[in-house]
């Protein structure tokens, strides 16, 4: 059987910005091998000659006039946060190091 | 008054004068105070917005004749209710999550604004699985969803307080969503009809994206005809979300043949199920519809190939939640939420995406291959829906995996983007709904609508209510 390990667990978790304790560590480890494991059966399915699916509808560059239209009012747009400074969305440092 | 289960007869009570909009929205509010406290369909309930929407419609009647408001108001009497993923405008959407629990939106979805337009009045906002993972209804941050057909019961996931609110007539059709049998489940568990319409046929613009590949809008009504009216109104082009197109169906609706896939029929399925699908079969045939043996052998790697792609686009989808524009940050996301993201991050991330990803791609293009070679010897596809009927609250929540598989028939419609019904027929020894899907080709809702009315003559169809008073 598949085994994900707890330090993948971990580096899963950091790379998709989710905070885990050690419980869920052990658990999301069980859970997510038996998952794979099961998934795994896919490889039995001769693919050689099949281009991969990403969407059904066979649409291409779908593309509208540039037109101008109203949009949100800025007070709206960022209504809904409890972070704005001058009407701007405030994110956390991103560049540490300071460039001169 | 109590409330009505069809668009029409509410249109007939308000042409006739014998109630006001205000009356019918009025007891469909009555009935949610009354029985939702124990089935717990509704996250967000519109008290007083109803109510002022059902004045303006009364104003309307009195100034229009019957004619003018039916082609001004197609959907007139209508009593609507979302699943919590549909943005609307002013009224908290939640995706059942604490992570939007005090989310506002400044705009509603194109299909929110589509059928306002057409009627529509919104009663309330539904619970479904928290960002519509799941198949039980249990995975809500708001608690769970009984089934009204007996409340130990689930009433089937994600779409399941908008399945439910519909059975217990607190609303004459509700909204959902499908992204691998989250309308079909609840709506065969909960004796409604549930539509999963072709991908591309309805805007997804404002509904919050769970898998983008498979989403689908859809929704559940109690009559064959509820379906199709709605339809008529959400389907279309929309500038808004580039993934629509419109085709039409262009077969004649006559000799019909309906394929039996053989690998729909084996191990794992539910004797009561397996049985009253032959029972339908017989029905059909008694009325000259044709019954075909097909074989759609790559059909069951269908769940093996959707918990890859799925929680690959979910990863991608919930990765914009981050508490700095809206909602709350990403410590709000409950259990299955973050095991999807992980599962997701996992399936994408560098040296597994060609042994998982790419090949859930690949074997997906198999199964569509499959399928498009099916249509050339039937018109349509009948199906289960579940492997079983409705199983106990508590019963799969342990364990993901047996959970994923309750879906196993619902992932061939949503991997090949082609529409399927789910039509209630017939009940278990214990009294809890039956039913199963007819799937067609891409773009043929009319043919599923056409089966499905004439089902209803082959088999006296009627509305059943659940016996909600006894809660």
């Amino acid at each position: 059987m598949i085994k994900i390990k707890h330090s993948e667990i971990v580096h899963l978790a950091d790379l998709a910005q989710i905070k885990i304790n050690k419980k869920e560590i052990q658990k999301l480890s069980l859970q997510l091998s038996k998952i794979v494991d099961y998934v795994s059966e896919l490889n039995d399915v001769d693919t050689k000659n099949a281009v991969p699916t990403n969407q059904t509808t066979g649409l291409t560059n779908v593309t509208n006039d540039d037109l101008t239209s109203i949009s949100l009012k800025q007070e709206d747009a960022v209504g809904q946060s409890k972070n704005i400074y001058q009407g701007f969305f405030k994110v956390p440092i991103t560049i540490k190091n300071k460039i001169i | 008054m109590t409330t009505q289960s069809t668009i029409e007869k509410n249109q007939k009570l308000l042409l006739e004068k014998k109630a006001s909009m205000r009356e019918l929205v009025d007891a469909y509010l009555k009935t949610i105070q009354k029985y939702d406290g124990v089935l717990n369909s509704f996250i967000t309930v519109n008290n007083e917005i109803s109510l002022k929407k059902a004045d303006l419609v009364d104003k309307l009647l009195s100034k229009n004749d019957k004619v003018s408001i039916l082609s001004k108001l197609p959907l007139l009497g209508t009593v609507v209710s979302y699943k919590d993923l549909f943005l609307t405008k002013g009224i908290r959407t939640t995706a059942a999550s604490k992570v939007l629990e005090s989310f506002v939106p400044q705009y509603s979805a194109t299909v929110v604004d589509k059928l306002e337009n057409a009627g529509c009045i919104n009663i309330g906002k539904t619970n479904c699985d928290a960002w519509a993972h799941g198949s039980s209804g249990e995975n809500s941050d708001y608690g769970v969803t009984k089934n009204p057909w007996g409340v130990e019961y689930v009433p089937g996931g994600s779409s399941s307080g908008s399945a439910v609110s519909v059975s217990a007539n607190m609303c004459t059709v509700s909204l959902g969503t499908d992204t691998c049998g989250s309308i079909r489940l609840p709506a065969n568990y909960t004796y409604t009809y549930g539509l999963k319409p072709t991908y591309g046929a309805v805007s997804r613009y404002g509904v919050i994206a769970m898998a983008s590949s498979l989403d689908c809008i859809g929704h559940f009504s109690k009559t064959a005809a509820d379906i199709k009216k709605v339809f008529e109104i959400t389907k279309g082009r929309d500038l808004k979300d580039a993934t629509l197109d419109e085709k039409s169906y262009n077969k004649k609706l006559t000799n019909m043949v309906i394929g039996v896939p053989d690998e729909f029929f084996q191990n794992g399925l539910s004797d009561e199920v397996s049985l009253n699908i032959k029972k339908a079969i017989s029905l059909f045939e008694k009325n000259g519809v044709k019954f075909n043996k097909i074989n759609l052998p790559h059909t069951k790697y269908g769940i093996s190939v959707y918990y890859i792609i799925q929680p690959a686009e979910v990863s991608s989808n919930l990765s914009r939640y981050d508490g700095i524009r809206y909602g709350k940050g990403r410590d709000a996301f409950s259990e299955e939420a973050k095991r999807r993201i992980m599962l997701g991050t996992y399936v994408l991330s560098s040296g597994y995406y060609d042994a998982y990803y790419l090949k859930a791609m690949k074997v997906r293009s198999v199964i569509i291959r499959e399928i498009d070679q099916a249509f050339k010897s039937c018109d349509a596809i009948i199906a289960p829906v579940s492997t079983t009927p409705p199983f106990k609250l508590g019963e799969k929540i342990s364990d993901p995996l047996k959970m994923y598989l309750t879906d196993i028939y619902a992932a061939t419609a949503n991997l090949a983007g082609i529409p399927s019904l789910a039509i209630p027929f017939g009940f278990t020894n214990d009294g809890m709904p039956l039913g199963f899907q007819i799937m067609g080709p891409r773009y043929s809702e009319n043919l599923l609508f056409h089966l499905a009315e004439n089902f209803e003559a082959y088999s006296n169809y009627t509305i059943k209510n659940p016996d909600i008073y006894n809660l």
